[in-house]
């Protein structure tokens, strides 16, 4: 099951879990075989404006043709 | 009722064991070489939550176990069996180069974040426009030098890429294919480059499906 590899001694295990949710979501909402254009980035109990809002921005900006 | 797509095996079509999103059986559409893993999704009833997204990925990770398989962006839904089939066919060669490009290998993340005390802010505002210019172009310097010092860990990798400064929180990111076996290595790699590291720390998560190498493309 996918979890932390490696994490400085130095950083907190909430940052580190953190860091963990984020890189799930960059991966399943901006990487992937893409068969459609259509992706919803409302994810009900996460709150998405922390997020790496550059990809989040990107994968909305593939996903609308643009 | 519309079907949601988990991702492409290289596998001639059979039965498939285990349970998707909302306990909906998992099932395989395809042919003699693709086969792609679905299961019913009434997607208007389905509410997206942290879980929602850690079982979609637990299901691709015990698909990894039983062969190589090319995760699909959440979530990817087709219309019906005919649609994945069509799309097999249309995209086939597309499908096989990208499952021998994964073969046998996860992706890891490599993410940075500044030191405590490291201030990526200066502690007061700029006066000048120049000033502020300066600030940003240290920052990137800071940043660059960080991104440098992993350059050792593209030896373990088959590819990787780099993000300097995504965004000013975050110094590095990179994400490396690597061989499964390799994973134990390049962690030990890893922890070694992080002890150098003066102003930057790491966090490295995975094994991920290698979602960011699917297309070849950059993230």
């Amino acid at each position: 099951v996918s979890s932390t590899v490696y994490s400085s001694a130095r950083i907190e295990p909430a940052r580190t879990q953190r860091v963990t949710l984020i890189d799930l979501l960059d991966r399943l909402l901006a990487g992937g075989v893409v068969v459609h254009g259509h992706i919803r980035l409302a994810v009900a109990d996460i709150d998405l404006v922390d997020l790496d809002l550059a990809v989040l921005v990107a994968a909305t900006d593939k996903a609308a043709g643009r | 009722m519309t079907l949601l797509l988990y991702g492409i095996a290289d596998c001639p079509v059979g039965p498939v064991d285990g349970v998707g999103l909302d306990g909906r059986p998992l099932r395989g559409v395809g042919d003699e070489r693709l086969t792609a893993i679905v299961s019913d999704y009434a997607q208007a009833q389905s509410e997206q939550t942290e879980n929602t997204m850690w079982d979609y990925e637990r299901v691709i990770e015990l698909m990894m176990e039983r062969g190589t398989v090319l995760p699909a962006r959440f979530p990817s839904v087709l219309s019906n069996e005919a649609t994945a089939l069509s799309m097999l066919r249309e995209r086939r060669g597309e499908f096989e180069s990208a499952l021998e490009r994964i073969r046998g290998a996860v992706e890891l993340s490599v993410r940075g974040t500044w030191r405590a005390g490291e201030e990526i802010t200066p502690a007061t505002s700029p006066a000048t426009g120049t000033e502020y210019m300066l600030d940003r172009l240290r920052l990137h310097q800071r940043a660059r030098e960080a991104g440098r010092r992993l350059d050792s860990l593209d030896a373990l990798a088959r590819a990787s890429r780099m993000r300097v400064l995504p965004n000013p929180e975050v110094p590095v990111a990179g994400t490396y294919l690597v061989d499964r076996e390799r994973v134990e290595k390049f962690a030990d790699l890893l922890g070694e480059v992080a002890e150098a590291l003066d102003q930057v720390d790491l966090v490295c998560t995975g094994p991920w499906p290698p979602f960011s190498f699917v297309d070849g493309a950059p993230v």
